[in-house]
């Protein structure tokens, strides 16, 4: 910055405004030789440095000085030793808790915690952990074998458990499960042609029936007074149903007549950042569509994919995260796993990366704020857990030596801020990110685990 | 997770939350280890100091039978 020189310091020229007693406009006379910096916004705090320093709203330069002094030279991860106890939200102690909601800077530095006291294949019966849903805000395993299907507490506790041979169908084949209006609603297909929802009145409730005829039921959720479940027509064509009750009319709704499916599981539906999404994996393509009430469906929007989904064993999977879109294509065939990424569900979609060589099983999801792609390798039988950096890379955090092997991870997994449970066909493991345990007489140990927000 | 603690920092023990927010110790799984160690060594200790009290005291019944055999 310059000063301002002025030839006649502090001169000033008042000229009296008319009709106002004792009020005069005041200017500088002063006739500076050099003008200086004008003392304004742009100069002593503008817009983007008040961004870099992470402030909104309408900060003011002491607001500025402030974050400073607080941005310090630690950094996220950083240990303090003091005996103070003022340090601020971003500074946890470290006593060994499990980490909580608003701390996403850390979560992907600290190394999660893998639980052995994990439920193994044993403590789902013997039918393993085919998929992870939360049903009425709590977490639950889906698992089935042959006629049977159960729903276990993540701890391994059957909440839910019954047989449909009674209605002469040899296997459950669950797709998925959804809680609303006060049912458990989950699909299922014996064979083909023996498409249906079975939903039970609560966990103890006897299961009901309901078969669909045109074509092949998939993924369901719940939101705003819908149950809306992705499927296939008849004709292989993309489409969902839609119903207030389980018991009630499902409206079929055709996604699009130009693009055919497979026959295969490669289909979910979420609602994601206030809307129902729906994807399916398709030929070379990737094919989503969205409503905001999930009765009225937006056309197909195709995303172009080297890899397709035609094996029954492929899957497709999506997730919201920060401010962006990913959806993940699997490929048992060309041994593929595409990760595409978006910040707007109708266009602007790009490959985000092709795994090679892991295919067969895989899950796109929210770790604590991080993406997270968990897959299995189907030739080296190992799998991986990959995160996203915040510059668009990705990294392999975890191999198989500590997530997990064979067929015993990578076909659902359940996340949150703080654990990531993996599951498969035979078993699933417990992840937890937990502080560090550090104590000392006469001071606290601090671990930085956010950057200041005040 | 604690930002703000409140008992005094305590070597071997962490301060954490209960449900209803009380705050107490917890000991680390070091301490909790060192904790087993000591009472095993303790029951070890007391366990040999007896021993050494039957051995001693059968020590003394043989001197005395040898006493009487030998008298």
């Amino acid at each position: 910055m310059k000063d301002r020189v002025p030839k006649y310091p502090g001169r000033v020229k008042l000229t009296p405004v008319s009709g106002q007693e004792n009020t005069y406009d005041m200017v500088r006379a002063d006739q500076p030789t050099q003008e200086g910096t004008p003392l304004n916004k742009e100069n002593l705090l503008s817009d983007a440095t008040a961004s870099a320093l992470g402030l909104t709203g309408d900060p003011t330069v002491d607001d500025a000085l402030g974050r400073l002094a607080k941005k310090s030279e630690y950094k996220v991860g950083d240990i303090k030793v003091t005996a103070r106890t003022d340090l601020g939200d971003e500074w946890v102690l470290c006593n060994g808790d499990t980490l909580q909601e608003g701390y996403a800077d850390i979560s992907n530095i600290i190394v999660p915690t893998v639980l052995s006291s994990a439920p193994t294949s044993t403590s789902f019966g013997g039918t393993g952990a085919k998929k992870f849903v939360e049903l009425d805000g709590i977490p639950y395993v889906l698992a089935f074998s042959a006629a049977s299907l159960f729903l276990y507490t993540l701890s391994g506790t059957v909440a839910l458990s019954t047989n449909i041979s009674g209605y002469s169908y040899s296997s459950y084949n669950a797709k998925g499960a959804a809680y609303g209006a006060g049912y458990y609603v989950i699909p299922g297909s014996d064979t083909y042609n023996k498409q249906f929802i079975g939903y039970f009145a609560g966990l103890a409730g006897t299961v009901n029936l309901k078969t669909f005829s045109d074509g092949l039921v998939g993924d369901i959720t719940y939101q705003n007074g819908y149950f809306v479940m992705v499927g296939e027509t008849s004709s292989s064509y993309p489409c969902i149903w839609y119903a207030t009750t389980p018991g009630g009319t499902w409206t079929q709704v055709v996604i699009s007549s130009d693009h055919t499916l497979f026959r295969n599981n490669a289909k979910v539906v979420y609602y994601l950042n206030g809307r129902f999404v729906a994807v399916w994996g398709g030929r070379g393509e990737v094919l989503l569509a969205y409503s905001s009430d999930g009765r009225s469906w937006s056309q197909a929007v195709v995303i172009p994919s080297e890899i397709s989904g035609d094996s029954t064993a492929d899957y497709v999977d999506a997730v919201y995260v920060g401010d962006r879109y990913y959806i993940m294509q699997t490929s048992k065939v060309s041994r593929k796993i595409a990760v595409f990424a978006s910040e707007s569900l109708n266009s602007g979609w790009k490959t985000s990366k092709v795994f090679l060589l892991y295919a067969y099983n895989g899950v796109i999801a929210d770790f604590a704020g991080n993406v997270v792609l968990i897959c299995l390798d189907s030739g080296l039988y190992s799998g991986t857990v990959n995160l996203l950096n915040s510059d668009g890379s990705w990294e392999e955090k975890y191999n198989a030596n500590n997530v997990g092997s064979g067929n015993s991870i990578a076909e659902n997994a359940y996340t949150s801020s703080s654990r990531m449970c993996i599951g498969g066909t035979s078993a699933f493991k417990n992840w937890y990110i937990k502080v560090p345990n550090i104590t000392f007489d006469g001071a606290y140990a601090y671990i930085k685990a956010k950057e200041a927000t005040t | 997770m604690i930002t703000r603690p409140t008992l005094p920092p305590r070597k071997g023990y962490v301060e954490r939350e209960a449900a209803d927010g009380t705050r107490y110790y917890a000991p680390t799984q070091e301490t909790t280890d060192a904790e087993a160690l000591a009472a095993e060594n303790t029951k070890l200790k007391a366990q040999l100091t007896l021993q050494a009290q039957q051995q001693e005291f059968l020590e003394d019944c043989i001197l005395e039978m040898a006493d009487t055999v030998y008298a």
